[in-house]
């Protein structure tokens, strides 16, 4: 199938921009992995997830004509929404030094026990409340560590810090995650 | 409630959890989902229709991939040559009279020159109206390559006017004129030196004679460096002192073989043979100029290629001892695509180096500038030069020339700005077409681009004066335009 320039189409991406009812369908097939995907790194912020899928899809589209068919196309739009979250949370962070008003809650640092005393440990919303808890540069790096499983070098890349930033940013990062997800779970 | 006296979760704990949230939602907000593809399918329109002009991204020369995806070879790889009427193998007598100033001897064999009858006026067989009026006054010669109805190349020469265009040789292209103008080299499929014997499917390099449509030598002139004829190769760029042709070489079958090599006119024993082999080792490296002073090149490291697209940084190479050195900052890469000629240039003084680069890191197209001399820091000239793809100083250094999104608009205009980054113009605002890839007029007065209304495959030739004063048509044959050049006329 050719396009209107003649060119070999060879990938789905430049067929679904190529008509309405074609796009609706390859829309429909990518979209609950995409939203999927920028949900589970918006901890439960579903207006900040929404936001974030509808900027990959207008990137994306946008870009249509550079994805080279490679990969399946909805790991291209994930690539994609990755970087939008990337810029998403450094904005935030810059936005935070720039010294609008953040609250910082008061963290007990509770002793050690058995994981089996845990109450409900593997609560999604405990889980998204501690991580939301974290300043932005914090949360991005161990959302890019723990749930993209890139390496710390790799998410250097990403975020544009040195590898040192980085490892520090992760460190304080699961530190700050431990005190909210503690005080999380002891609050019940 | 749970007791208080919580573990202390290890990193790899804290990684577990917060890995949990890689599971997609129960409830997906599918009322959202729907809202947004309505958003969606008016944008979806527009790209359509910005993809039916061709502009308002980095301009693409089509070529049909091989196997239905796109080719990771270097850009002339990557295109399906027709082996039509070039005849069969160029056999030439390379051989050069050396004597008091030299001159070529014409081949003995020569079995295909370049035709010279197939005059066609600029509206015969016209399939649409003219844009612009014909009839640019001033001189020179435009040559350009096109494709005919089986995407074989074509090159051609034309007067900017838009008389005498005529066919210079079919399977041709990549033409490159002579420093004097007297000569144009060209890439052609079954171009070998006397007594070897290629794969005539090879591109080689091709110079003839402009007066008389002979061909003059090929290159390089002897077998001194065998291995390098199982590779394609084309000009690219031939320094002013004459000597130097740069070419891009590259393997249909390896990738690890293409680089860039320079042929010296003075190298004994076979003149035109190769300084080095590759003289920047195995790298897909791209010559772009040369410096005035014939010193030092200009060239792309490709390091992403994207069918005839590579992109990378700009390094320079120095000719008498093939050092390089990187030009373009960390995190900025220029690129070219068959059509562009080249996304840098020299100042006529040798001492500005400009560039169109993109910025990954700041996600954007800009003007660049830098002193030739090393550790001179680079300078924004144009910081926001949306789809950039050439940075053209004219002839007398006073303008830079460009190719860019207009603001407010997604397709691309013609714009020039001083040196210093002033007097930034739009050249064409008022053109409908979009418009790539400027090329100077040998006096400075103007530039040649290649301008649609539709799509890539539906170019033509269009001349715009650098002082704004009007806009003129060269060709009225809509095709795909790779690579254009405006040469002096012959005297």
């Amino acid at each position: 199938m050719t396009d209107s320039r003649g060119a070999v189409l060879d990938n789905e991406v430049r067929l679904a921009l190529l008509d309405e009812q074609l796009f609706r369908s390859w829309y429909e097939r990518t979209w609950p992995k995409v939203y999927g995907y920028v949900a589970s790194r918006a901890a439960g912020d579903v207006a900040l997830a929404e936001e974030i899928t509808q900027q990959t899809y207008v990137a994306a589209i946008a870009a249509g004509a550079t994805f080279d068919g490679r990969s399946d196309s909805a790991t291209w739009l994930c690539a994609i929404a990755r970087n939008k979250l990337v810029d998403h949370f450094r904005r935030l962070d810059r936005e935070e030094r720039r010294g609008r008003r953040v609250v910082v809650r008061e963290l007990q640092l509770d002793g050690a026990s058995s994981p089996a005393t845990w109450s409900a440990p593997e609560d999604r919303q405990l889980i998204e409340l501690a991580l939301r808890s974290l300043p932005p540069l914090q949360r991005v790096v161990l959302t890019l560590v723990a749930l993209d499983e890139l390496s710390v070098p790799e998410v250097a890349r990403v975020i544009g810090k040195s590898v040192a930033a980085t490892q520090s940013l992760l460190a304080r990062g699961r530190d700050g995650f431990r005190r909210a997800w503690t005080r999380e779970v002891a609050d019940g | 409630m749970a007791d208080s006296r919580q573990p202390r979760l290890s990193d790899e704990q804290v990684d577990r959890l917060v890995g949990l949230l890689g599971a997609p939602p129960s409830d997906l907000p599918l009322d959202s989902a729907a809202r947004l593809v309505e958003e969606l399918l008016p944008l979806v329109r527009r790209e359509r229709a910005r993809d039916r002009r061709g502009i308002g991204r980095r301009w693409q020369l089509f070529t049909p991939a091989r196997g239905g995806r796109p080719s990771a070879l270097p850009r002339m790889g990557a295109r399906r040559l027709a082996i039509l009427a070039v005849a069969a193998a160029l056999a030439v007598a390379g051989s050069w009279l050396a004597g008091a100033g030299g001159h070529l001897a014409p081949p003995p064999s020569a079995t295909a020159t370049p035709s010279g009858s197939s005059l066609v006026s600029p509206t015969a067989g016209a399939t649409l109206a003219s844009l612009a009026p014909f009839g640019y006054p001033g001189g020179g010669t435009i040559e350009y390559t096109s494709h005919d109805s089986s995407g074989g190349d074509v090159l051609w020469l034309v007067d900017p006017s838009g008389a005498n265009r005529s066919v210079f040789l079919r399977g041709g292209c990549c033409g490159l004129f002579s420093p004097d103008g007297t000569q144009l080299a060209v890439a052609a499929p079954g171009v070998t030196p006397v007594g070897t014997t290629r794969d005539p499917s090879l591109l080689g390099i091709a110079v003839f004679d402009r007066a008389s449509g002979r061909l003059a030598h090929v290159v390089p002139t002897g077998c001194g460096s065998c291995a390098i004829l199982s590779l394609n190769y084309e000009p690219d760029a031939w320094s002013p002192d004459g000597r130097y042709i740069a070419l891009d070489m590259w393997s249909d079958s390896d990738p690890g073989a293409a680089g860039m090599g320079l042929a010296d006119r003075d190298f004994p024993p076979f003149a035109w043979d190769w300084a080095q082999g590759r003289v920047t080792g195995a790298h897909p490296d791209i010559p772009i100029a040369f410096s005035p002073d014939s010193t030092m090149l200009l060239f792309l490291r490709a390091e992403r290629t994207d069918g005839p697209t590579s992109s990378g940084p700009l390094f320079v190479l120095r000719v008498s001892d093939l050092s390089v050195r990187q030009v373009s900052p960390p995190g900025v890469t220029v690129e070219t695509n068959g059509l562009v000629q080249g996304p840098a240039s020299w100042s006529p003084d040798g001492a500005t180096i400009v560039f169109a680069g993109d910025d990954g890191t700041a996600h954007r197209t800009s003007i660049f500038s830098t002193s030739a001399s090393v550790g001179e820091p680079v300078r924004t000239l144009v910081a926001d030069a949306p789809g950039a793809t050439s940075a053209r100083f004219a002839p007398d250094g006073k303008l830079i020339a460009f190719d860019a999104e207009a603001a407010g608009s997604p397709f691309h205009d013609l714009f020039v700005v001083a040196p210093d980054g002033s007097r930034q113009t739009d050249l064409s605002s008022s053109f409908d077409p979009g418009v790539c890839c400027g090329e100077w007029s040998p006096d400075g007065r103007a530039l040649v681009v290649a301008g649609t209304t539709s799509d890539d495959s539906h170019n033509n030739l269009f001349i715009i004066a650098a002082d704004g004063s009007g806009i003129w048509q060269v060709t009225n044959d809509s095709n795909v335009y790779s690579g254009f050049l405006w040469g002096p006329s012959l005297r």
